[in-house]
């Protein structure tokens, strides 16, 4: 999983929330420091450019004046008498003190004697700080000399200077001579500049600190949003991953490195019972910890499906194609010879049943493909639970119903009952009995309940296929003969869904429908164990319901409860009757329930009766109501 | 909010109103101090300096390569201030070497050696090669282009 390292680790999120920080300080301060230097480049650029133009003009007209008087500068340059006074000194001064701005702090000419100094013949200054003619002036670089030389106009940019903040430089070229003319530039000029920059610099770092501000908040929400999320995602009872985290990351796991596995704590419901929830939650935490201990933390995800069951993802090994069977193997061992602790001095053995289903990927999804391991898990139960069922596929003609397929089926009345009968041998039995078989038809073909009752179980789509059931039968029952009865089966979930006990109230109004009508129901944990159950049972039973215990002796017999309800009749399971001939012990199991029911005057109803064979043993046995292939296949 | 406050310390740089375009203002005074104790120095074996009409925080920069002198007679090396009116004349003709950082007082008094000067923003060095004569100072090859 993506997150789960980030989320697992701090150390990522701090260092990835200080890293952007940083980058955006980092951005921000180098890009706030680009746009200022290009910009008060720019502007300094566009500011000067006339000015150079007028001080291009004026370096003409100063030419001018100087070839005028060129015998005149001649003398002047040769003779180098200082603070001499001459007309044409002073006409130079006014030309050039034309240019003196508040920005332009000096303006002055100057020419290269024969000792290479430069010395003054024209400065626009006044007062001190005027230079007298032929006063030496000591230039403060090499460039100076070097724009003597090439005659190019240069500027000089003053890092070290106080009040001065570029010097251009203009050589004028006057026949044979060169003289320079320089312009110093007040650092007002730069002043100012750096005062509209630092306008847009604090507009620029106010939207990065916005940015910045906004950016942590963000973060900050995010981090929290995360840290509710992984709140979310952990099952506050056994610290594994909760249903939640599959919901929001079942897209993103690539179900091809994973084998899927259904895990369901076998009869968890009566420890809660026996020991209360407390303990039921101990038990549970310790579960937990014992399938932990067997995976693998970084590579294995382990959930809390709900209730007392899991779902656990095993990474496939590459190199090892039989380590997931192994470490399935493994945990199912691992319960073996474990007891749980119930108390400080008391112990209990749990088993888990464990749903396999080894090519998940071959599904849409992952809903889909976990349904496949719960039918495995499904079919792990039904064999008597504390095992490994590995789900496969199976051939074409015998491939379960999908619940879209289920549901299209209920919609489009594809939903039939084939009927059975329970034959009656007692002398004054005149009723005609059958137990409606439901089937789903799709594209011609019959499909029998095993094709589709495990993939629909615990949905909503199982209660819409029980009304359908109702439906059917009532139909069947309203108009008809009064002497037919109609068994139908009712799961345990059916008898805690109001919906369906509503129906069966609504039915029991109307006159000769709850007395035709005999509610076959599955002695389970989940029917014995609650208390509600038990009351539904005997209320449908006053309204006139018969109520019959199916499959007895499969599992759940409870003799104490049979008598509690005050079943009408008991089917004895199929798969005792089938071997009651071959088996002895089922001939024993038979016999005794047998015995019990005449004694609690309970009727006894043998189904799977396939042979004469069967039915002259439970005949002797004294049953007289027989259901099977021996007198008729359901129609 | 610690985090908070440590950001905007470390953007307050960028506040600053000019960063890359000019220099942060040099003290002048440290470097006038600079310039004329490495002259002092260059004539001067470990000069001690008599400094006329300085300020404290000159006295301070220049107390740091040179020994200040309160009295004139004692130092080998006088140091005067534009408009200061400290008497020093019992010190001038005693072959002391006398800088000063006013061009007019260096043009206009013979017994002046140097003078540190700011011309049209710049700094200036002016060394009298006369004064430099009659005091029997041999000038640097470096200095040469001060000389006036």
């Amino acid at each position: 999983m993506i997150f789960k390292p980030v989320l697992k680790n701090r150390f990522y999120l701090y260092f990835s929330f200080l890293l952007t920080i940083l980058i955006i300080i980092c951005i921000s301060y180098f890009s706030t420091l680009y746009i200022e230097k290009n910009v008060k480049s720019k502007i300094l650029e566009i500011s000067t450019n006339d000015v150079f133009e007028i001080i291009d003009n004026t370096s003409n007209e100063i030419k001018e004046i100087i070839l005028k008087n060129k015998e005149e500068f001649d003398l002047l340059t040769k003779e180098n008498i200082i603070n001499k006074k001459h007309h044409f000194f002073e006409l130079l001064d006014k030309k050039i003190q034309t240019l003196k701005t508040k920005n332009i702090k000096y303006a002055y000419l100057l020419y290269m004697d024969k000792n290479a100094s430069f010395r003054f013949i024209a400065d626009a200054s006044k007062g001190d700080e005027k230079a007298k003619l032929n006063e030496k002036f000591d230039v403060d670089s090499q460039t100076w000399i070097d724009a003597y030389n090439t005659k190019k106009s240069t500027l000089i940019k003053h890092d070290f200077l106080d009040e001065l903040f570029i010097t251009y430089l203009k050589p004028i070229v006057i026949e044979d001579q060169t003289i320079i003319f320089a312009l110093d530039f007040s650092i007002k000029k730069i002043d100012e500049i750096s005062s509209t920059i630092f306008l847009i610099k604090i507009f620029l770092i106010s939207l990065w600190l916005l940015i910045l501000f906004l950016f942590i908040i963000l973060l900050y929400q995010t981090f929290k949003f995360y840290m509710a999320k992984k709140i979310s995602y952990i099952d506050r009872l056994t610290g594994i991953y909760s249903r939640n985290y599959l919901q929001d990351y079942e897209m993103f796991l690539d179900l091809k490195k994973y084998v899927l596995c259904a895990i369901d704590v076998d009869y968890f419901k009566k420890v809660n019972d026996t020991y209360g929830h407390i303990v039921g939650d101990d038990i549970l935490i310790q579960i937990t910890k014992t399938i932990k201990n067997q995976i693998r933390s970084n590579k294995d995800i382990f959930i809390r499906y709900g209730g007392e069951e899991f779902c656990l993802l095993i990474r496939k090994d590459e190199k090892d194609d039989e380590f997931s069977i192994n470490l399935i193997n493994k945990i199912h061992d691992s319960f073996k010879n474990k007891q749980f602790k119930i108390s400080n001095n008391e112990e209990i053995p749990i088993t888990i049943s464990i749903g396999v289903n080894l090519l998940p990927h071959n599904q849409r999804n992952f809903v889909s493909a976990f349904k496949l391991a719960d039918i495995a898990l499904y079919n792990a139960k039904n064999k008597g639970r504390n095992a490994i069922e590995i789900y496969q596929e199976k051939k074409e003609d015998e491939q379960f119903l999908t619940i879209g397929e289920i549901e299209e089926a209920i919609q489009n009345d594809m939903v039939v009952c084939y009927y059975q009968e329970i034959i009656n041998e007692s002398e004054n039995s005149q009723t005609k009995h059958y137990e409606a078989l439901i089937r789903i038809i799709k594209n011609g073909q019959i499909y029998l309940p095993e094709k589709f009752i495990a993939t629909i179980k615990d949905t909503f789509i199982a209660t819409k296929l029980t009304k359908e059931l109702l439906k059917i039968i009532y139909n069947k029952l309203d108009g008809c003969d009064l002497d037919l009865l109609i068994s139908l089966n009712l799961s345990p979930q059916d008898l805690q869904n109001e919906s369906i006990i509503n129906i069966l109230k609504s039915y029991s109004k109307q006159k000769d429908i709850s007395s035709r009508i005999a509610l076959e129901i599955v002695e389970t944990d989940e029917i014995i164990n609650y208390e509600n159950t038990t009351k539904t049972i005997i209320e449908l039973k006053e309204l006139g319901y018969k109520i019959y215990i199916d499959d007895f002796g499969s599992g759940y017999s409870n003799f104490i409860y049979l008598a509690k309800i005050k079943a009408d009749a008991i089917k004895i399971d199929g798969s005792i009757i089938s071997t009651i001939n071959s088996d002895k012990l089922s001939y024993l199991v038979a016999k005794n329930i047998i015995n019990f029911a005449n004694e609690a005057d309970i009727d006894v109803i043998a189904e799977h009766v396939s042979t004469k064979e069967i039915y002259d043993t439970v005949k002797a046995l004294g049953i007289n109501k027989f259901q099977g292939y021996y007198f008729s296949k359901p129609t | 909010m610690k985090i908070f406050i440590i950001l905007l310390i470390s953007l307050f740089p960028l506040f600053s109103k000019n960063i890359y375009f000019v220099q942060s203002s040099s003290n002048i005074q440290e470097l006038e101090a600079k310039i004329v104790s490495q002259i002092a120095t260059t004539f001067i074996d470990k000069p001690k300096i008599f400094i006329s009409g300085a300020e404290e925080k000159l006295i301070f920069y220049f107390s740091k390569n040179l020994t200040i002198e309160k009295n004139c007679n004692n130092a080998d090396f006088i140091y005067i201030k534009k408009g200061s009116n400290v008497d020093i004349n019992n010190c001038i003709h005693k072959n002391k070497i006398i800088f000063t950082d006013d061009k007019h007082t260096f043009k206009n008094n013979k017994n002046i050696f140097g003078a540190f000067y700011w011309f049209k923003s710049r700094p200036n060095v002016k060394i009298s090669s006369k004064k430099a004569k009659s005091l029997g100072l041999k000038i640097p090859e470096d200095y040469l282009k001060f000389l006036d």
